[in-house]
Formats: C-alpha cells, sequence, structure tokens
C-alpha cells in the first residue's frame, strides 16, 4: 500500500482551510501539541504541518495565481530517514507512511536540512521533530464514520481540490486521477520519488484548441474515421465514456466514474 | 543554512583534533623528524584527546536533547551522521591501546603497536571523512553535494592538525622541517580545492522554481510564501539570508583560501626551510581563523531548495 494525497492544482482556491484544520487535528493528535510560540505576541509562530504557498505563473496581464499547498510528500526514497541517526524518523511498511518516534527523535534538525520540501518542523517546546501524519489516527479509526476516515485536510478541503488513497491500487480514485490528470511530482530531480502527486492546471478556455477548427481534424486515415464520428461532438461523447481513444496515450475509463462533480476531460 | 556556533567550532575542532593524532601518529611511527619522546607523546596526546573530545561534546551542543546523544549509534547502514558517531567512538578504545604500552613504560614499535597507532590513523581520518559526508550527501543543498566536500574538511582537518604538530614538535626540541613540509603541502592543497569548491558553487542547479511546482507555461514567480510570522524553516533553512547581508561575502571566500589556508602554507614551507618556530605559531593562528570563517561560509551561504518554496 501507497497512501498518499493528490492535490489539484485547478480548483485549489488556496484558501489555507487545509493548513488550518490539519493544525487543529494535529494539536491533539499523536504528534500534538503543535506549539505556538508567542501566539498573542507581535510575531506569532508555531509549527505547523501543511503550509499553502502562493504562486505567479506568467507575466502580467497574461498570468495566472496558483496556490501550491506542501506538507509531507511520503517519498518512496525518503531522505529523512536515509539521514536519520536514532532510527527516529521511519517509512512503514504496512501503508508507506513517514513517521517520526518521538521517544528516539534527539532533535538534531538533520531530517529538516535534508528535506527538500521543508516539511518537517521542529517544535522546540518537545524538542521533537513534527511533521505530516497522513492523519494515521484519523484513517484508522473505526469509530468514525466511514466516510470521515480521511485526513483532516482533505476533509475541509471546500474546492475538493484534496484527494486521499493508496497510489499503489490502480483502481483507486487517487490514481485514476494522476492517470487521468497527468498528476506529477515535484522536484522529481531530486530522486526522493514522492508518493504525493499534483494534477496540472487545466488550459484555460481561450488557449484551449477548438475542437471544430483544429487543423488537421479533418485528415483523419480511415481506420480512424471508420472507428468514431470526428466531429466537434466527440468530447462530449469521450466524456460519457462512449467514443474512442482520441490519442492513443490515453486510454478512456470503460465507465465515467461520477463522483467528481468537477471531473473534465480535456485533450 | 543555520550556522550554529556549537557546529562550526565543532567541525573546525574535530577537523584539527583527528588530523593532528593522525599526523602525530605516523610521525611516532615513523620518526618523521627524529623520535618522539615519552613527554612529548603525553603532551600531544592530552592535547589531541582535548580538542577532539571539546569538538565532540560542543557537536551535542545543537540537540534537542543532548543527553540523548547515544541513539545516534543506531542507523550506520544508512546514515552518515550515526557513520561518525561510531567511527569517533571506536576512536577513543583504540587510541588508548594505542597509547597503553607507552604509558606502562616506554616501548619499541613492534608489528602490533605499530597496528594499533595506524588504525587510530585510520579511525582519525576515517571521523572527519565522515564529517564531510554528513553534509556532502545532503541532495536538497546543492552547494553542498560535490566530491570536494569531504575532502575539503578532510584536507583542512589534516592541514590545520599539522600546522598544530609543527609547534609541538618544534616546541619538543625535535627537528620541525618534515612536519612543516608536509603541512605546507597538505594546506596549498586545500587552498587549491577550496577555491575549486567556491568555483562549482557557481554550476548550474537542476532544481528550479518550474520543476518545484510543476508549472512550465511560463516564469514562475513565488508571490507569498503563506505565513506571516517567524517560522522554523525560515530561521534553519533560509538563513543564507545571513551571508546576503554581509556586504563583503565574496571577499570572505578570498579571505578563506589567501589569508587561512595558502598564507600558512607559505609560513610553513619557511618553517621547513630554517625559519623560527613563531612562523609556525603565527601559521596556526591564521589556519584556526581561516577554518571558522570557511566553516561558518560554508553553512551560511548554502542555499537549500526551499528557497524555491519561500
Amino acid at each position: 500500500m501507497k497512501l498518499g494525497l493528490v492535490i489539484d492544482l485547478d480548483t485549489c482556491v488556496g484558501c489555507h482551510a487545509c493548513a488550518v484544520a490539519c493544525k487543529q487535528w494535529n494539536s491533539s493528535g499523536i504528534s500534538g501539541p503543535l506549539t505556538d510560540y508567542h501566539p498573542y505576541g507581535d510575531q506569532p509562530g508555531g509549527v505547523w504541518l501543511n503550509r499553502v504557498r502562493h504562486y505567479e505563473e506568467g507575466v502580467y496581464p497574461n498570468s495566472k495565481t496558483v496556490n501550491l499547498p506542501l506538507s509531507c510528500m511520503h517519498c518512496e526514497q525518503p531522505p529523512c530517514v536515509d539521514v536519520c541517526p536514532t532510527g527516529a524518523s521511519y517509512k512503514r511498511e504496512s501503508d508507506g507512511v513517514v513517521l517520526v518516534d518521538g521517544e528516539r527523535c534527539i532533535g538534531c534538525n538533520y531530517c529538516a536540512w535534508a528535506c527538500p520540501y521543508g516539511t518537517r518542523e521542529l517544535d522546540t517546546a518537545s524538542g521533537t521533530m513534527k511533521k505530516c501524519t497522513l492523519c494515521i489516527d484519523r484513517i484508522y479509526d473505526t469509530r468514525l464514520p466511514e466516510a470521515e476516515r480521511t485526513p483532516a485536510c482533505v476533509l475541509s478541503c471546500p474546492t475538493r481540490a484534496r484527494h486521499f488513497g493508496d497510489l499503489d491500487d490502480p483502481d483507486s480514485t487517487v490514481a485514476e486521477l494522476v492517470r487521468e490528470r497527468r498528476g506529477y511530482p515535484l522536484l522529481p530531480e531530486l530522486g526522493c520519488v514522492p508518493v504525493n502527486r499534483y494534477l496540472p492546471l487545466r488550459p484555460s478556455a481561450a488557449s484551449r484548441p477548438s475542437l471544430e477548427h483544429e487543423p488537421g481534424r479533418d485528415e483523419l486515415s480511415p481506420a480512424q474515421r471508420s472507428s468514431g464520428p470526428a466531429t466537434g461532438q466527440e468530447g462530449a461523447a469521450a466524456e460519457r465514456g462512449g467514443a474512442p481513444a482520441r490519442s492513443p496515450h490515453r486510454q478512456q475509463p470503460a465507465q465515467p466514474p461520477s463522483q467528481w462533480p468537477n471531473r473534465r476531460i480535456y485533450r | 543554512m543555520h550556522a550554529p556556533l556549537s557546529v562550526i567550532l565543532f567541525t573546525v575542532l574535530s577537523g584539527a583534533g583527528f588530523g593532528f593524532v593522525a599526523l602525530f601518529v605516523l610521525a611516532d611511527l615513523f620518526a618523521i623528524g627524529g623520535p618522539v619522546e615519552r613527554g612529548e607523546l603525553l603532551v600531544a596526546a592530552l592535547l589531541g584527546l582535548l580538542i577532539i573530545t571539546a569538538g565532540l561534546l560542543l557537536s551535542t551542543g545543537h540537540l534537542t536533547k543532548p543527553r540523548d546523544g547515544w541513539r545516534a549509534l543506531a542507523r550506520v547502514r544508512s546514515s552518515w551522521l550515526s557513520r561518525e558517531a561510531v567511527c569517533a567512538g571506536l576512536f577513543f578504545p583504540v587510541a588508548a591501546l594505542y597509547l597503553l604500552p607507552y604509558l606502562m613504560g616506554g616501548v619499541e614499535h613492534t608489528a602490533w603497536t605499530a597496528f594499533w597507532a595506524l588504525l587510530t590513523a585510520l579511525l582519525a581520518v576515517a571521523t572527519v571523512v565522515t564529517t564531510g559526508m554528513i553534509y556532502g550527501c545532503v541532495r536538497a543543498v546543492h552547494d553542498w553535494q560535490q566530491s570536494l566536500t569531504p575532502v575539503n574538511f578532510v584536507l583542512i582537518g589534516l592541514g590545520s592538525g599539522a600546522v598544530l604538530l609543527t609547534v609541538v614538535r618544534a616546541g619538543a626540541g625535535a627537528d620541525p622541517a618534515p612536519i612543516a613540509a608536509l603541512g605546507a603541502t597538505l594546506l596549498a592543497v586545500a587552498a587549491a580545492s577550496k577555491a575549486a569548491w567556491f568555483s562549482w558553487r557557481h554550476r548550474p542547479a537542476g532544481s528550479t522554481p518550474a520543476t518545484a511546482t510543476g508549472l512550465t507555461q511560463g516564469v514562475v514567480r513565488l508571490h507569498d510564501s503563506g505565513h506571516s510570522g517567524p517560522t522554523f524553516l525560515d530561521h534553519e533553512l533560509q538563513s543564507d539570508q545571513i551571508a546576503k547581508r554581509h556586504p563583503a561575502v565574496a571577499y570572505y571566500r578570498w579571505l578563506v583560501v589567501g589569508a587561512g589556508l595558502a598564507l600558512p602554507a607559505l609560513l610553513l614551507a619557511a618553517v621547513a626551510a630554517g625559519a623560527g618556530t613563531l612562523w609556525a605559531v603565527l601559521a596556526l593562528a591564521l589556519v584556526g581563523g581561516g577554518a571558522v570563517l570557511e566553516r561558518w561560509l560554508f553553512f551560511a551561504e548554502a542555499r537549500h531548495t526551499i528557497r524555491l518554496y519561500y
């Protein structure tokens, strides 16, 4: 099993609800408390396991704001686990969640240095490293209703930009999303093999190729033509799942999953 | 990166201490510059142990739980920090076995004493290599991920150890020239290697805002890092801003290479050619200051990939 998050950058509105929900749940969860420093002072600070960054892509006026929530990627080759001298940082074999054993942590900060994503924070009150646990104290809690056995950040997201599941299972919602939307990892060149994936922005309406006037659309080979209608209806047909594959690189699902209300397929 | 004084002093002191011990063992074994007398051996052993122990104690200074430092021995198979702790821990009993026959009353070298002597020197150098690899293996810090990082740690450790040994040998009445010549060579190589390290810092990094965010349609610019107060990440990983606040930081690099490494190498060469011991003492002061400045720059200038998210 390879539990992880899939985050849709196209739907994320950057409201920080996930970060606040994370802080709230984990303050009293297994890694709690997440200490606040000077909470009522001039410069309040503290430990957060999930932070949202805001980027601008392109140059104004042809630019777009992109919100990038960052939490532990639960890497398959986690450098934080490799460098930990005490074995306090470990990756669970059963579900791939990377955790910190507070009893063993000596607070040397080496794992925070080794993590390229900056998702580990030292709690100076407890003297131990704190990080995203994927809410293991929620997701396995059978006392919770089944729909709530999911990380707090996923549950709280008002735009459903966050998805949680087993990325090892090709039939899971998250794996399907990654496949459909070409989900990608961050900083792939560093070789940490992150499990969390990010779904790219859908092309804007202006830049999306028009199906009616796409050059080359009329020059279909006879084989392609016989396999289905090459008209403007094709996109809608594909969404219903009945049309032929429009690209040899993409496999359409036999049954359209209907659990994502904003699911659309673009070329 | 954040540069705690304890870590700077630890790496400088333990590097110099282990370098000193490694070279002293060779001087003793092969009688470089004359045989080592019992009094000199006692002084050198005390000096070496004092520097190394002070350095290792300082290394626990940045831990939040220094008393649990022994836990760092647990992950030798994957962590360079753990390997360093094990090498340093093994060094003390092995060095004791090397010293024991002398303290019992002085002996001629046999194959057995030579074995412990060489093992002591080997462990001393290995510890410095592991210290360098602690930083050299961090993929998130492009500046550190050079093969020259551990090489520099070893060269500067051995070089500063050689300066100290020159002073000790001269003080004991032995001929300091061969050790001074060795030290001059080591420091000259260290100066060249450190200069190369500085220039390789500027090789292009694979990680860019585009790979950090996956946004490839245009120029990616960070608007807002999403928090208004100070954070642990700011303090610990973004401290290369410290170096940026020093307008003279580019000159510090020349100071390290020139005054901290090359000039002491020249002074030691003069000692090897017959100049007075005072020059070796001056070289010791220069190389000490140079090593501290070098280590401060090493941390303060290091750029972590976190800057792509801040």
